[in-house]
């Protein structure tokens, strides 16, 4: 059948062809769709995305805003996911919660990217001592053990969320400079850098246009892994109590205040640890689809 | 009139960590406008060694002397950002292998109007509307269409003309063919060569063709130039190469290749291996070792011995008259 099938495309109508090869995009996404893990995975994160950004509209309550007739409650109509001991909608500090983990997931991600691209592609393109110097960088900063690094930045610097931020890239952009050189490496020696140059392309453009383009698949895939990786470790830095400041609604806070109360009031750490998993879960679903995606030995 | 490549003296070496490759030893070569020449040689002769240092493409552990002037201008001696200028624009070069010499990630279409826009030269509409006139030049049917299909969606064959298309764009004087026909079908071959030579007439390009066979060198280029271990072992006119050559190593070349017609016989060859240039090189004639005429003679390097204004010949048999083949 298989068989069939690949021969009706063959012979399709050239309409067709002409569409299938409209655009590398487009091709892509259609090999996105058709991967159904990575594409529950990519609704995942549209959901918490979606629920992090919209967190003023869509929260019945303002976060802040303690009931104390109702407290430590379970899951009712008025409040979905239940109430804290101060009597706080849950649902509604899950929602801003989530969105100081979207601003240290993204935004970690982003200094990582950037960082470790002007690294990792310095240092493969350059070679010699600047490689040599700028990876034994890399080696010094992967050595030390990450978390204690972070927890003594947001000791020193204080709790709030760009020091969250930069707390968890400070470690994290190693892995990526050494992602981006091995791949700039691999692109770099390819026939076709040597027929750009030919023609009298910079070393700006063959950055650019030639190996940043050819390079991008893993890279892709690293920041697609990163993103959960980054929120783990603002969630674990929470746990030990070194989060963000309250009132300011943190997941980590509030799996670490559940945990306490695991035995009288469950739903206290079921709201949060749920969303939480959806939020790794659907990173982590995404990211082995987009590496399928750019795999070019699983293509057909 | 001044030649449009004259190279003169050029060596180049290669350092590793372990040893010194002596790739380019001493070569003199020119080139008039709107002729073509032939590089012949084994794999590791230096043929191709010596186009990559006059386009200055070499890595930087080599270390290049001499002269290679274009123009009238020793482009050894400029700066990286004027020689930029000259890549694509004097000079442009066809590579052996289209396939994985053309960047996945883009269309052919805005890969062959690179150099035009990296010289300045063009808008991007108006460099298309020459892609497109280069791509029905060289015989891609629909070339408008054809100019938004990635790399892989051609054929070797097909890709190779674009491949020559893109180095046309930006009319340069000088076009390199590194092996361009070394990947294809013998068919296809014919047709990309008959090609090449018929633009490289329309336009008074200089070509140098750079290849391991001398069937095809001989169609193509007016000189042909043997190499051997990094000298030049022979020039002599593409007309004249079954006729008047010269040296022992080019008679065994041309006695190897098999012929369709006439007795099957055994193919005469060229005994023991091509020589190493790693480390050093010997005091005589590179090619002793293997040369079956060798005599006492050939301890020392022999020089170049002029027979005819285009024939020239590295070889000490040469001193004393030419013996005819």
């Amino acid at each position: 059948m298989n068989r069939a099938m690949s021969l009706n495309s063959v012979i399709g109508n050239r309409e067709q062809l002409i569409g299938a090869r409209a655009s590398s995009w487009r091709r892509m996404w259609s090999r996105l769709t058709k991967n159904r893990k990575a594409l529950i995975g990519a609704i995942m994160v549209f959901l918490i995305v979606f629920l992090a950004v919209f967190a003023n509209w869509i929260s019945p309550y303002a976060y802040q805003q303690a009931d104390f007739t109702s407290l430590n409650q379970g899951p009712s109509l008025s409040h979905i996911l239940g109430t804290d001991s101060l009597g706080r909608d849950l649902f509604t500090r899950i929602n801003y919660g989530l969105r100081s983990v979207c601003i240290v997931g993204f935004g970690a991600e982003f200094v990582e990217l950037t960082v470790g691209v002007m690294v990792g592609a310095l240092a493969a393109y350059k070679g010699g001592w600047v490689d040599n110097v700028l990876m034994r960088l890399v080696d010094a900063v992967a050595s030390f053990p990450s978390f204690l690094i972070s927890m003594i930045l947001v000791t020193m610097m204080g709790r709030i969320l760009p020091v969250m931020l930069l707390a968890v890239a400070a470690t994290s952009w190693v892995g990526m400079a050494r992602v981006v050189r091995s791949q700039v490496l691999r692109v770099r020696q390819t026939e076709y850098i040597q027929a750009a140059r030919s023609m009298g392309a910079s070393s700006l453009t063959i950055i650019l246009r030639y190996i940043l383009p050819n390079a991008m698949g893993p890279i892709v895939v690293a920041v697609s892994f990163g993103i959960p990786a980054n929120m783990m470790a603002e969630a674990g830095l929470s746990l030990v109590g070194l989060g963000i400041n309250p009132p300011t609604p943190d997941l980590g806070v509030m799996i670490s205040e559940g945990q306490q109360s695991i035995m009288s009031y469950p739903w206290q750490l079921i709201g949060p640890v749920g969303v939480f998993i959806i939020a790794l879960l659907g990173f982590t679903f995404l990211g082995d689809g987009l590496r399928d995606m750019f795999d070019t030995r699983s293509r057909r | 009139m001044a030649p449009l490549l004259e190279i003169s003296n050029l060596s180049v070496r290669f350092h590793s960590d372990k040893a010194e490759v002596f790739a380019v030893n001493g070569l003199d070569l020119s080139l008039d406008t709107g002729k073509a020449i032939a590089i012949v040689g084994e794999s590791g002769s230096g043929k191709s060694t010596v186009m990559m240092a006059v386009m200055r493409l070499l890595q930087s552990n080599a270390s290049i002397t001499g002269q290679v002037k274009l123009d009238g201008t020793d482009v050894l001696q400029l700066p990286e950002k004027a020689m930029r200028r000259l890549r694509g624009k004097e000079m442009a070069m066809v590579f052996q292998n289209a396939g994985s010499s053309m960047n996945p990630t883009k269309t052919i279409g805005d890969q062959m109007i690179e150099p035009m826009l990296f010289h300045h030269m063009a808008s991007a509409r108006d460099a298309r509307q020459v892609a497109v006139k280069l791509l029905h030049q060289v015989g891609i049917p629909d070339p408008e269409e054809r100019l938004n299909n990635y790399p892989f969606e051609f054929s070797g064959g097909q890709l190779q003309r674009v491949m020559i298309a893109m180095a046309l764009i930006a009319d340069p004087k000088l076009l390199i063919a590194d092996e361009p026909t070394t990947a294809l079908d013998v068919t296809v071959q014919a047709e990309v060569l008959i090609l090449l030579k018929k633009l490289q007439r329309e336009r008074g390009m200089g070509l140098v063709f750079v290849t391991h066979d001398l069937a095809v060198a001989a169609q193509v280029a007016d000189d042909i130039y043997v190499m051997y271990g990094g000298f030049v072992m022979e020039r002599i006119a593409a007309s004249e190469l079954t006729t008047h050559l010269v040296h022992p190593y080019l008679r065994g070349l041309v006695q190897s290749i098999p012929k369709i017609d006439g007795p099957r016989t055994e193919l005469p060859y060229i005994p023991g291996q091509p020589i190493s240039i790693t480390g050093g090189l010997p005091d005589g004639c590179v090619f002793a070792s293997r040369c079956d005429k060798r005599f006492v003679k050939c301890h020392e390097r022999p020089r170049h011995i002029s027979i005819s204004q285009q024939h020239s010949v590295s070889c000490w048999l040469a001193e004393g008259g030419v013996e005819q083949a």
